[in-house]
C-alpha cells in the first residue's frame, strides 16, 4: 500500500503529469491519516513515489499518465469538513464536488470529490 | 502501523483448532456456538452481570458440535447432569481466574474485521449466523453441518470477501482498522498535511 502514509505533518503530493504547469490545488487534511486511494476518471495505473523532502517530511507522490478531469481521493484519520464548492489550494481549476463521511468506533473515512472547473481556451 | 498490532484476518487464519478453556477442552467458538449462545441469553456474548453459570453455559455449549449439542436442548437431564460436571471443573478455581480466562477465549474467537457506518443501512430481519450459514454451506444441506461448525471469525472473514467481491465497499482495510484499534494513539495528533492535484 504505497500510498499510505500516517505521518505527523508534511505534505502529500498527488501529481497529476500533463498538468504541471497549472499552480498547485490541494485539500488539507488531519496530519494522522492515511490516504486510503486516489482514483481519476481516466483510468490507468498511477506510480507511486515515497520520498522525504530536504526538511525531513515525508510526502507521497502520485503520478498519472494523463490530465484527469474527476479525481476521488478518500482518507481515513480525524473527521474533516470539506464543503462542497470550496477548495483551499492555491490554484481554482479544481473544485469540491461532493464529500461523504462514514464512521467506526473511532476514525472516520471521508470520500472527497473533485472536478476540474471547465476552461474555455 | 503499530508493530505488536493483529489483524482480524491474519487472526481468523491462525486460531487453534483446540483450546484449554479452565481445564475444559474445547475448540474454536463457532457459527453455532455464537447463536446459541445468544439465544440462551448468555452474558459473555449478550452482555450483563457474569457469574459462574454464564461460564458453565458458554464451556458447556462450547465443548460440542451442532449435531452433539442438540442433546443439550432437547433432553433435560442430559444438560443438568453435563451442567453438573462443568460446574465441578470451575468450582476449583477462583471466579476471576474463571472470568479472565473465558473473556480471553470469546474476545479472541469472536474478533471479526469491522465495517464503515454511512447511515444509510439496512435492518437485516434475518439473525447474522443465518446469513453465514447460507453462504458457508452454498445452500447445500449435505453442508450445513459444516457451516455450523465453522469458527465464527473465519466464517465472518470469509462472508466479508464474497461480500467485497460482489461491490461491498463498507469493509475496512487492515490500516484503517489498525487506526480503529488503537484510536488513543491517532486522535489527538495535531496538524495537517496537504493533498495536491497539479
Amino acid at each position: 500500500m504505497a500510498a499510505t502514509q500516517v505521518g505527523t505533518g508534511g505534505t502529500t503530493a498527488l501529481t497529476v503529469a500533463g498538468q504541471a504547469t497549472l499552480a498547485a490545488t490541494y485539500i488539507t487534511v488531519p496530519a494522522a491519516s492515511i490516504i486510503e486511494s486516489v482514483t481519476v476518471n481516466n483510468g490507468g495505473a498511477p506510480q507511486y513515489e515515497d520520498i522525504m523532502d530536504e526538511d525531513g517530511a515525508h510526502h507521497t507522490r502520485i503520478t498519472f499518465e494523463a490530465g484527469m478531469h474527476t479525481a476521488t481521493v478518500v482518507v481515513v484519520g480525524v473527521a474533516f469538513t470539506t464543503a462542497a464548492g470550496t477548495l483551499d489550494g492555491s490554484a481554482k481549476n479544481y473544485y469540491i464536488e461532493s464529500s461523504a463521511a462514514e464512521t467506526s468506533k473511532g476514525p472516520v473515512r471521508t470520500t472527497v470529490n473533485l472536478t476540474r472547473i471547465p476552461t474555455v481556451a | 502501523m503499530r508493530q505488536d498490532w493483529i489483524s482480524p484476518w491474519w487472526q481468523a487464519a491462525v486460531l487453534p483448532d483446540m483450546w484449554d478453556v479452565c481445564g475444559v477442552t474445547v475448540p474454536s467458538l463457532s457459527v453455532w456456538h455464537t447463536f446459541a449462545l445468544e439465544n440462551i441469553g448468555n452474558h459473555y456474548l449478550c452482555g450483563g452481570s457474569l457469574d459462574k453459570d454464564d461460564a458453565a453455559s458458554l464451556l458447556l455449549i462450547a465443548s460440542r458440535t451442532h449435531h452433539d449439542g442438540l442433546r443439550l436442548f432437547h433432553t433435560t437431564h442430559y444438560r443438568a447432569r453435563a451442567m453438573k460436571r462443568v460446574h465441578r471443573v470451575l468450582n476449583r478455581m477462583e471466579w476471576e481466574e474463571v472470568d479472565a480466562a473465558c473473556r480471553e477465549y470469546v474476545d479472541s474467537c469472536m474478533r471479526v474485521p469491522s465495517r464503515w457506518q454511512s447511515g444509510d443501512g439496512k435492518v437485516s430481519g434475518v439473525p447474522y449466523q443465518w446469513h453465514l450459514l447460507k453462504a458457508l454451506s452454498g445452500g447445500s444441506p449435505d453442508q450445513m453441518e459444516a457451516a455450523w461448525n465453522t469458527p465464527y471469525a473465519v466464517g465472518r472473514c470469509m462472508f466479508d470477501a464474497y461480500a467485497e467481491s460482489k461491490g461491498d465497499t463498507n469493509i475496512m482495510s487492515p490500516a484503517a482498522q489498525e487506526m480503529e484499534d488503537n484510536w488513543e494513539d491517532y486522535k489527538d495528533i495535531e496538524g495537517t498535511m496537504k493533498v495536491s492535484v497539479n
